[in-house]
């Protein structure tokens, strides 16, 4: 029976209020506390452990610092090891690589048989017959269609543009994958790249291998050549669309 | 001050002081984060990912992968993660900057996934795991997600996204083929995007021993 | 030991607790209605994705009962359609009790109750059909968790109502613990929603705010009800004073300054900085502290009167939940240690805590709170001690193989794991068979479940026929210990 009478005190029962049931009925009374003293074996352990706390927050909080991650790389001094110098195009290459080839052309550089082409040993890497390292700039920047044969293999894909990264990224790619998995050719700068870059502004469509055929090869410059502009002088045809 | 009072403003002090170190300060502070340039090529660390690898994350978050996968590659020499090739160095927080949830999980019922998209960048083979995964990895506990994916009749020509390899009573019946909804497509491409190659100044790569 | 003079005297007799009792029997019941078909749900959904851990193959390829969705779903509805209403439930007694005045605005009451659950079902329903944030204990979607919100509102408004017309006097220890549990959890979960769920912080922010409020869930809602009960029910129990104001104080305040600050100790080299992380390290050992002053308090006032435990179902269950928040408290202060959580991090070690401390302790000592407040709400008593008996060896059994299987099976699991020569599926192969023990546990613990809903229905349906309380076991006839349960 549910009594909406206000709080009551009195020991006799109004005619509105509840029965006292059993369950009520045997309770004891509400719960009080004594003041006994706090064992001092747990005083003791409380101090140990907070003591033990402050150190450890002040060897291992990394100075408090935001941008510090790995408290071990860091002394309590709060230096942090900043790289120094240029960083190697191989390694930037490499990463290059991963984030944006290995789709494709796969970590191993094997690419996937029947699909896409590997890299590893092939002449449009490292070079050979007719292909020269223009051609291969060419490729990144507007891409590639049509049947391709590598090593002897043809393929039939679509190898999308890139020539939406810079120079210095497109040349540090091709270095990587000229100089690893046993390719062995020469690190093409981003110099190169800007020039082949500049020479084929109208060629929007990707290229197929015959259109790249009808190109002559050029080679890169040895490093410490006198002008960028040296393979346009070696070369008297300009690109011309190919049939 | 009477004691009611006291209670009250003790609690709140006591409990606002861990509002403010873990969640005032975390918001203030790393939800404020911005990308780094990287000075050798230009580009932005972390750089973007396309908007179905961020459509992919609500794929991610409906069908409870947190539960079984972690996605924080944990430091050298504390941990073995970069020893077992879980990535390259440590996650940190502006890793996380191209997502719109974190999830960095808690178990590891299955694979780490922080550089999936480093160590498995073939997209068929992702649809084959997520469509069968005992036929890809037989003594996987990963449960399948053929829900995600259409077995349709082949119209003419097989669809250049239909799932090769698969076998055995995976496979579609003649005729048919298994192709992924875009549910499944942008999963995919979420987890391709999961790739934390690029370095980052607060997380240097461990030198070699 | 003198008796503090300011904590007493009883001026609550048996009319006013009638009175009392009475006018909140009807929510406090709903509550616990709908809190135990809950548990039911969510139990069932925990065997089902143990089953399905060790064996994918069981109904696989259908979305609504993916491992990852049921998983989710068991969570979630355990704790925001099980144990938070059940805490609710319990807290509302404890709150009307203790202010010693008979409840106002039933109604209130009852609308918060019938529209928290109505937003359990719809995000519950929600995480079965793909709609799950995956955030840890915050997996109900946006639109669901403000029918929540709204609900929680009304249950305060009702206890600052309640606790401005309380009887002036000092404030019990269960008192303080339920003034920081009811409002640490709206806080908790507000701030969460609002900055995960609602309008998401950038992610880079979300892991640590994600974690403080995982952990504030259980250390700073589930623990203070819980521990507010036992610091009422025990005393009733054996009639017997608390042991020592100053360890309930010691206790209380550093149960809320470090149990918040604990979240980030499970994101040891995670994408967070390292003082974050280590703060949280040192607050999980620190929690060492109200552990051990907590046990020790309880121990000191149960010393010497031991025996009830052995009879009273109230008393017995809610020692094992003590006991086992001082082993949850203890393990998660040696997992917090770097060295030790290199290895045991993303382990099945992180399942047993969950398992340990959201069943070991809280649902636990729910039972026991029930156990106790049901019969003085309905007037009439538990009609079956052997099932009773078979409830507390079913959960207590279940619990250990459940906790216990996985976090031996979580430190193979988990030193798997960190061998580098180890692989992989090796690792998974050392926890198969503590995930089978799992599986048997969870089967355990839904028998469990069953029994209690069982009982729950008996106990409502039920005549006043039985005259005598349901015991777990006789009481020796010559002890002195009163049978106040």
């Amino acid at each position: 029976m549910i009594s909406n009478t206000p709080p009551s005190e009195s020991n006799e029962s109004e005619n509105a209020a509840p029965e006292v049931s059993a369950p009520i009925a045997r309770e004891t009374p509400e719960p009080a506390e004594t003041r006994s003293p706090m064992p001092f074996w747990l005083v003791i352990f409380s101090g140990v452990i907070i003591f033990w706390g402050g150190i450890y927050l002040a060897l291992n909080s990394g100075g408090f610092r935001p941008d510090v991650y790995n408290p071990e790389l860091v002394s309590w001094a709060g230096g942090g090891s900043a790289p120094a110098g240029p960083p190697d195009p191989k390694v930037v290459g490499k990463r290059l690589y991963t984030q944006n080839c290995v789709v494709c052309h796969q970590t191993t550089g094997l690419g996937v048989a029947g699909q896409f082409p590997p890299l590893v040993g092939s002449e449009w890497v490292v070079g050979g017959d007719w292909v020269g390292d223009n051609h291969l700039v060419k490729i990144l920047l507007a891409g590639m269609q049509g049947p391709v044969q590598v090593q002897g293999v043809t393929y039939n894909n679509a190898m999308p543009p890139w020539a939406q990264l810079k120079d210095a990224e497109i040349a540090s790619i091709l270095t990587y994958i000229r100089s690893e998995w046993g390719n062995a050719a020469a690190p093409v700068t981003p110099e190169f790249v800007a020039t082949i870059r500049a020479a084929s502004l109208d060629r929007t469509e990707p290229w197929t291998q015959k259109d790249l055929k009808a190109i002559p090869a050029e080679t890169m410059p040895a490093p410490g050549a006198a002008a960028p502009a040296a393979p346009a002088a070696a070369q008297p045809a300009t690109e011309a669309p190919a049939a | 001050m009477n004691k009611t009072t006291l209670l009250f403003t003790g609690i709140f002090l006591t409990f606002g002081s861990a509002w403010v170190g873990l969640v005032a300060y975390p918001v203030a502070n790393l939800g404020t984060m911005e990308p780094l340039l990287d000075e050798a090529t230009g580009g932005l660390l972390p750089p973007p990912v396309s908007g179905l690898a961020v459509a992919g994350q609500r794929v991610y978050a409906a069908n409870g992968c947190v539960e079984c996968h972690s996605q924080q590659v944990r430091p050298d020499p504390l941990t073995t993660d970069i020893a077992k090739e879980l990535g390259k160095r440590q996650t940190v927080a502006r890793d996380l900057l191209r997502q719109k949830t974190a999830f960095p999980g808690t178990l590891r019922i299955g694979q780490d996934l922080s550089n999936i998209g480093a160590r498995q960048a073939d997209t068929n083979a992702l649809h084959l795991h997520l469509y069968a995964p005992r036929s890809v990895t037989p003594w996987t506990n990963m449960p399948s997600y053929s829900y995600l994916y259409t077995v349709r009749k082949i119209q003419g020509q097989p669809s250049n996204e239909s799932l090769v390899g698969l076998a055995g009573p995976h496979a579609p019946k003649p005729g048919y083929e298994v192709v992924p909804t875009e549910d499944a497509k942008a999963l995919v491409a979420f987890m391709l995007s999961l790739n934390k190659s690029y370095p980052l100044p607060e997380s240097p790569e461990p030198t070699a021993k | 030991m003198t008796t503090d003079p300011s904590s007493q005297p009883d001026t609550l007799n048996a009319a006013a607790r009638a009175q009392i009792d009475a006018s909140i029997g009807g929510p406090v019941l709903l509550f616990f209605g709908t809190a135990i078909f809950w548990l039911l749900f969510g139990s069932a959904l925990e065997v089902l994705s143990a089953i399905k851990l060790v064996w994918p193959g069981l109904l696989d390829g259908i979305s609504f009962l993916s491992y990852g969705r049921t998983t989710q779903a068991a969570t979630a509805s355990l704790a925001y359609g099980w144990a938070t209403p059940a805490a609710i439930g319990i807290g509302l007694w404890l709150t009307a009790r203790l202010c010693r005045v008979p409840l106002q605005h039933h109604k209130l009451l009852v609308s918060a109750g019938l529209i928290w659950n109505a937003g359990v079902m719809v995000g519950a329903c929600s995480i079965l059909a793909g709609n799950s944030t995956s955030l840890p204990l915050l997996g109900f979607p946006a639109y669901s968790t403000p029918i929540l919100v709204l609900a929680y509102a009304f249950i305060a408004i009702w206890a600052i109502i309640t606790f401005h017309q309380r009887k002036p006097g000092p404030l019990f220890v269960s008192q303080w613990f339920l003034v920081a549990g009811f409002l640490c959890f709206p806080w908790l979960f507000t701030t969460a929603n609002a900055l995960l769920v609602w309008n998401p912080v950038a992610a880079p922010a979300q892991a640590p705010v994600a974690f403080w409020f995982a952990n504030g869930f259980f250390n700073l809602w589930l623990v203070p009800i819980g521990l507010a009960a036992a610091f009422y029910i025990i005393p009733k129990g054996i009639d017997r004073p608390i042991n020592s104001h100053h360890l309930s104080l010691l206790g209380f305040w550093t149960l809320i300054l470090f149990g918040a600050w604990t979240g980030t100790s499970q994101l040891i080299g995670g994408p967070l900085p390292a003082w974050l992380v280590s703060v949280g390290v040192v607050a999980s050992v620190m929690m060492l502290i109200p552990a051990a002053a907590i046990l020790v308090n309880l121990h000191l006032t149960l010393s010497g009167h031991y025996a009830p435990v052995g009879w009273s179902p109230a008393l017995r269950f809610i020692v094992v939940g003590i006991c086992s928040l001082a082993t949850f408290w203890i393990t998660s202060a040696l997992m917090a240690f770097p060295s030790v959580n290199a290895a045991t991090n993303f382990s099945d070690i992180n399942r047993a805590l969950l398992l340990l401390g959201h069943y070991g302790f809280f649902a636990m000592t729910a039972f026991g709170s029930i156990y106790y407040i049901v019969p003085r709400l309905t007037g009439k008593e538990w009609q079956c001690s052997t099932l009773i008996v078979w409830h507390f060896w079913l959960s207590a059994v279940g619990l250990l193989l459940g906790a216990g299987g996985l976090l031996l099976g979580g430190l193979i699991q988990g030193f798997a794991l960190q061998e580098v020569i180890v692989t992989f599926r090796s690792s998974l192969e050392f926890a198969r068979p503590f995930r089978v023990l799992a599986i048997v546990g969870s089967i355990l613990t839904f028998a469990a479940a069953l029994s209690f809903a069982a009982l729950f229905a008996g106990i409502l349906l039920a005549g006043r026929s039985r005259k005598s309380p349901a015991l777990l076991a006789a009481r020796e006839e010559n002890s002195q210990e009163p049978v106040a349960v």
